[in-house]
């Protein structure tokens, strides 16, 4: 038989969802149509919330910042050099953590007043998100260990509000 | 009107108690038109010293809708992207000569599209660096373009583009830092050639490109086009850069010449019209009598660089009654860079008579926020300041051009010490001429106080710099003699000037 794999990048997260379906359905089709052939739907690492997204405008902004999900946001520049080479080692991390945290890159020349108010003066910035809130910052381009550990630690945090928050619901 | 308590103010102008009085009335103490290097200079030394301070910077795109950040001339569309190409050029050269050295280097081609990106990407970063600066010291800044409604009030409108996005303020004073633009020449079809503000974000490689001008930006832009190997021609309408030693002048233009840049003498455009294939044919002719001799000629790219203008139509200036030039519509100050109008001030390259330079208008707004609001007398010294044409021959100088010397203190009273030199290592490559090089030391007989100082050579400008410290603290030729060079080096020539044009009109030098 012949395996299908279904991949899709997109940095529009509806519209990712929208094509996956559309897709899921053209393949099952296709397989329909072929004699012995299976479907399998294997879920890539990519697939999801893992790569990261380019801010468009405030609504999505507000909406990411204030999610349950914690949010990174990397405040940005196509001058950084710095900013390029943190965004796929950033990716990275974030995909071994898939579907835990969001990803945003935030251009600082286009969103200035976001950067203003985040007080960001040199890029990268990078500032953890959850439920509006900061959690955490790192400026620059830093160590490995630095990076694993701003995620570990919006995980950990958003772990433990989640426990004191189940332990509020059943007493 | 202002209502005091019965005292007369202004006999108290000094006095904290009216200052008070005054800057409670307005919404700053210090606003400044204009973010470029005077502006910015002048808003963050005021905003130092505790005032508050708020600078409007506007760009008006260009004709062919090139626009930029914060920062001015010199950081967008000036010293900066214009010392990087010629850095470029230079290097190009440069690996001429290393054959001779041992390096097998090929026949080089440069790539004019990953050059400006990067020409391009540094500047957008030294953009951010302005904005974050103005923000840690709490310089409110406005994109948008400030208009005088009065003598204390300002609208700046259209902000961060957003066309009817305005705003009111008050201040007690203004800077007006607005800087200059290039003219365009008055002929049919000017609009399709462009100006340096559209070279330094030019996408696409100029290709076949004619120059018009004389002026330093002129021959600056011609030279490294030139040098990164595109096919240039420079049409000059009389002398190479007015106002400056003349005999320099002509030197760093023979250099040109002598290095494949095509220079047209003594004409001037005509009209200049698009053609079928999208290329630009300008009409010229001989400046003296322009239609008497009509040559056609077809380039990619004409660039036009015969002059700048202030900045200053629509500021609102006229109406408080700040007259400003009828040629280049430039503003009159006193040497405290006063306008008419005792609280406006102008500083920076829209000012009458003074050098358009970034170093100029920086120190002459550090120094007017001082005296406005640090209780400092110092004023702008615009003496003795040191400058260099960044032609592929760079040619610095400080002090008086040689016409201005004899002007000024009288032939006979100079003694003009000169010689031609070589660097050391133009001589790996044979095609260096012997006779490019060149410095002058011109000193009054009477004292042998160095007045004026030229010199055109690789470096020029980092060796005209001590010099100018040097002229400051009263150089005469005697401690020039008494300083030991160091060997080997260009600057070395200095120190080692042993015959006046007087003993030897020219002047030649090989080996140590």
């Amino acid at each position: 038989g012949i395996l299908y794999q279904i991949r899709i990048f997109s940095k529009n997260q509806d519209k990712m969802l929208k094509k996956g379906i559309g897709q899921l359905i053209k393949a099952h089709q296709r397989c329909a149509s072929l004699p012995n052939s299976v479907l399998f739907a294997v879920p890539h690492r990519t697939f999801g919330m893992g790569a990261a997204t380019e801010l468009e405008n405030i609504e999505q902004f507000n909406k990411l910042t204030s999610s349950e999900r914690p949010t990174i946001l990397v405040f940005s520049a196509e001058w950084c050099g710095a900013c390029k080479e943190l965004k796929p080692f950033l990716q990275k991390k974030v995909e071994e953590h898939e579907g835990k945290v969001n990803l945003l890159m935030v251009d600082a020349d286009k969103f200035e007043d976001i950067a203003i108010q985040y007080d960001v003066t040199s890029l990268p910035t990078t500032v953890v998100m959850h439920k509006g809130k900061e959690l955490d910052k790192m400026i620059g381009r830093t160590h490995e260990d630095r990076t694993e550990r701003l995620i570990q630690n919006a995980l950990n945090l958003v772990q433990a509000l989640q426990l004191v928050l189940n332990r509020n619901i059943n007493q | 009107k202002k209502q005091t308590l019965g005292c007369n103010t202004s006999k108290h102008k000094d006095s904290s108690l009216v200052t008070k009085m005054e800057t409670n009335e307005y919404t700053y103490d210090l606003f400044v038109i204009g973010g470029g290097s005077g502006g910015l200079a002048c808003a963050k030394e005021a905003a130092e010293l505790g005032k508050k301070v708020g600078l409007a910077d506007y760009v008006k795109p260009t004709i062919h809708g090139t626009k930029w950040s914060l920062g001015g001339t010199c950081v967008n569309v000036g010293c900066i992207p214009k010392k990087l190409m010629h850095f470029s050029a230079v290097c190009g050269e440069i690996t001429k000569d290393q054959k001779e050295c041992g390096w097998n280097i090929p026949e080089l081609e440069h790539n004019w599209e990953t050059m400006v990106k990067n020409v391009n990407r540094h500047i957008r970063v030294l953009n951010w660096g302005y904005k974050v600066q103005l923000r840690s010291k709490q310089v409110k800044y406005y994109n948008g373009k400030a208009t005088m409604i009065d003598a204390h009030t300002l609208e700046i409108s259209n902000i961060n583009g957003v066309e009817g996005k305005n705003e009111t303020v008050t201040a007690a004073k203004i800077v007006v830092a607005v800087g200059g633009r290039p003219t365009y020449p008055d002929i049919p079809g000017a609009e399709l050639g462009i100006t340096s503000d559209d070279l330094f974000w030019k996408q696409n490689a100029p290709g076949k490109t004619l120059v018009v001008g004389a002026s330093y930006v002129a021959l600056e832009c011609a030279g490294f086009l030139q040098a990164l190997g595109y096919d240039t021609t420079l049409m000059v309408r009389s002398i190479f850069l007015r106002g400056f030693d003349q005999d320099m002048a002509n030197r760093v233009g023979t250099y040109m010449e002598n290095h494949k840049l095509k220079i047209i003498k003594q004409h001037i455009p005509l009209k200049v019209e698009k053609t079928m294939d999208e290329k630009l044919k300008v009409t010229f002719g001989p400046t003296s009598d322009p239609n008497s001799e009509v040559k056609e000629e077809t380039f990619d790219t004409v660039l036009f660089a015969i002059g700048r203008y202030a900045v200053t139509k629509d500021v609102g200036l006229e109406k408080i009654g700040i007259k400003l030039s009828e040629t280049n519509y430039k503003i009159q100050v006193n040497d405290e860079e006063q306008t008419v109008v005792p609280h406006i001030y102008a500083i920076g390259d829209c000012i009458q008579g003074k050098l358009e330079l970034t170093p100029v208008a920086i120190k002459a707004g550090r120094l007017l926020s001082r005296r406005l609001f640090g209780g400092k007398t110092e004023k702008m010294n615009y003496e003795n300041i040191p400058t260099t044409v960044f032609t592929p021959l760079e040619y610095g100088s400080c002090g008086l051009s040689e016409e201005k010397c004899e002007e000024k203190y009288g032939k006979e009273n100079l003694d003009v010490w000169h010689t031609h030199f070589k660097p050391l290592e133009w001589n790996m490559f044979q095609e260096h001429e012997d006779d490019a090089c060149y410095v002058k030391v011109i000193c009054t007989k009477a004292d042998q106080k160095v007045v004026g100082f030229h010199i055109t050579g690789p470096n020029a400008a980092d060796i005209t710099q001590g010099i100018a410290i040097a002229m400051n603290c009263g150089l005469t030729k005697e401690k020039l003699d008494a300083t030991v060079g160091i060997h080997p080096t260009i600057a070395e020539e200095v120190c080692g000037l042993n015959e006046t044009k007087a003993m030897n009109p020219l002047a030649k030098k090989t080996g140590c």
